[in-house]
């Protein structure tokens, strides 16, 4: 059993430093490239498939939805989580620190979090958008609607009859 | 994918502004709010509806709703469970109220302040004549169905909104009322996603069994309303269902034990698939003795759980059913035999839903530690402070069950 685990485990380093080993050009809208591994690469489902669909891996990839300062910190998460496969209990307790110094972080700025949360949800990082969404709803959590609006940037279009709408709802229990 | 590549075409040209929010495309911007929406709890959606009109698209779609749902279950495994205390009154009333509590890890004692206040979620007054004693109730994905003794009802506490189904020509009530005579449930139609109740009727009666017969008559709630009301279902239970009970529903199944009188003639438990209108018998844990009474219940809408306790009321089984996708299984795993001292219980949750076996029995609510197999009473829900609870009296009976807060709506 411990044997059998042990040679799966390092069958998974190798296929790990394989798909590591080739390198993967990310372009940000600005035009800035960022060389990253593929297995960071990889954290992204977009890319990912991209990658396995047999796409331009020479080329590398442009991201025209992401730019410069925010496909940085997205690199530094899936560096962290795609370079290193956590084993023992420290390596997966020092991960779940980096997670949470990352979002404390990402916390402070909520313009950027949010801009984050987007390249997040665009290059599908399954994991960092949780994270980061998560931030998210636990921020907007007490929120009133008029507050939902301006956090949002989400201009007002609801007429005097859905309001009403909603507020009947609401109320004719 | 066809969303991705719909979001690459469009050139996002500037950031840091709420300008360039605007200019997000909107369909990325959607998945987002939906990923962000799905992590809040039911009273922060209710309040966000206002807030635009995608938002409130969004909070409002079928979709969302399940998916909405599936993570509250799935978040509860692990995690304690929130039970729903419910008063019900001894004397006539005609006041639903609502109420959530918060079990706690490593709470104890009953009388820790922090574990005995429960959270007001609904109340709902109901016409004169619907005047109700103590009831049953079952839950269903954040929905609470209740009978009264001249009515069904479904609510949904979370969402403040409640229905009474209306009479049906077929369930004429005989010997005293519905009190006496329903046979009850509430469960999910995989297949449609639309929930149904369920209600039986007597196709006649005998004091012999064998000419006794059963039908039941199906009602979809949010079915469009339109005349459709209640329908018979065509085939029929191959015997009566005991009385006075709510079926439990798991998984698109829904479980009724059968009148004492016929529990000679089939052992097992009479079962309805929703989604086919199909009758059938599931059996039961080899192990139960043939004339023991057991109780069932459901876990987080995924196990049936039978529980018995044995002849000299000491020990307490349990057994769970998983009712797992398409097929109905009859593997029953037996879970635990625990020192019980009294006779019946409800099973509230189980690991790994919850830390330890949490019971009802009465107003007590009890919790096993399987480490050290000693039996608490840590919640009662007649010395609990009821949030709001005006009007209440000394007299009044509770009762409770697991809840999961949801959106699923209510309609005729």
């Amino acid at each position: 059993m411990a044997s059998g685990s042990g040679a799966a485990a390092a069958a998974a380093d190798a296929e790990e430093k394989e798909s590591g080993s080739r390198m993967i050009t990310l372009t940000s809208n600005e035009g800035k490239a960022f060389v990253v591994t593929e297995a960071s690469a990889r954290q992204s489902a977009t890319i990912r498939s991209m990658v396995d669909d047999g796409g331009c891996v020479d080329k590398g990839f442009p991201l025209p939805n992401v730019d410069s300062k925010t496909l940085a910190r997205v690199i530094q998460y899936s560096d962290e989580h795609g370079n290193k496969e956590p084993h023992t209990v420290d390596e997966r307790a020092a991960l779940a620190k980096f997670d949470r110094d990352f979002i404390a972080e990402l916390d402070a700025d909520k313009a950027f979090l949010y801009d984050v949360t987007m390249a997040a949800n665009y290059l599908h990082i399954q994991g960092l958008l949780a994270l980061t969404t998560q931030c998210v709803a636990d921020t907007i959590k007490g929120k009133t609607p008029e507050e939902i609006r301006t956090a949002f940037g989400i201009e007002y279009d609801l007429t005097a009859q859905d309001e009403k709408e909603i507020k009947e709802e609401d109320t004719h229990a | 994918m066809k969303k991705q590549k719909m979001g690459v075409k469009r050139k996002r040209k500037s950031r840091g502004s709420t300008q360039t929010r605007r200019r997000t495309p909107p369909e990325l911007m959607e998945d987002m709010v939906k990923e962000i929406l799905v992590r809040l709890p039911v009273k922060s959606l209710l309040r966000f509806k206002p807030a635009c009109r995608a938002w409130q698209a969004i909070i409002d779609d079928p979709v969302f709703i399940r998916a909405h749902l599936r993570r509250s279950i799935r978040l509860q495994v692990g995690a304690e469970p929130q039970l729903h205390p419910q008063p019900s009154q001894h004397v006539p009333s005609n006041r639903y109220r609502f109420h959530q509590w918060q079990l706690q890890r490593g709470t104890t004692t009953t009388t820790s302040p922090r574990n005995n206040v429960a959270t007001f979620l609904h109340a709902k007054d109901l016409s004169d004549d619907q005047q109700f004693y103590t009831t049953e109730f079952t839950h269903c994905d954040g929905l609470v169905f209740s009978t009264t003794t001249t009515s069904l009802h479904v609510f949904n506490p979370a969402t403040r909104d409640g229905i009474t189904l209306p009479t049906s020509s077929r369930s004429i009530l005989i010997g005293g009322g519905r009190f006496n005579y329903h046979c009850s449930g509430l469960g999910l139609d995989p297949r449609t996603g639309m929930y149904k109740v369920v209600q039986a009727f007597f196709r006649s009666q005998s004091m012999e069994p064998a000419e006794t017969k059963m039908g039941m008559e199906v009602f979809t709630i949010g079915g469009g309303g339109g005349g459709a009301g209640w329908r018979e279902i065509t085939s029929d239970p191959p015997y009566p269902a005991k009385r006075f009970q709510i079926g439990v529903s798991v998984c698109g199944y829904m479980f009724w034990r059968f009148s004492e009188r016929h529990t000679k003639l089939e052992r097992g438990i009479l079962h309805l698939s929703l989604e086919e209108e199909e009758f059938g018998i599931t059996g039961l844990p080899d192990e139960l003795d043939t004339d023991s009474s057991f109780l069932l219940d459901e876990l987080l809408g995924r196990d049936l759980c039978v529980s018995a306790s044995n002849t000299s009321c000491t020990m307490l089984n349990i057994w769970t059913l998983p009712v797992a996708d398409e097929s109905l299984c009859t593997l029953w795993q037996w879970r635990y035999c625990i020192e019980y001292p009294w006779s019946l219980c409800s099973v509230m949750a189980l690991p790994p839903f919850s830390d330890e076996i949490i019971l009802l029995r009465g107003n007590n609510i009890c919790r096993y530690d399987l480490a050290t197999s000693k039996l608490k009473i840590f919640g009662r829900l007649d010395r609990m402070r009821y949030q709001l609870g005006e009007g209440a009296r000394k007299s009044e009976l509770f009762s409770a069950m697991p809840f999961i807060e949801s959106l699923v709506r209510i309609t005729y």
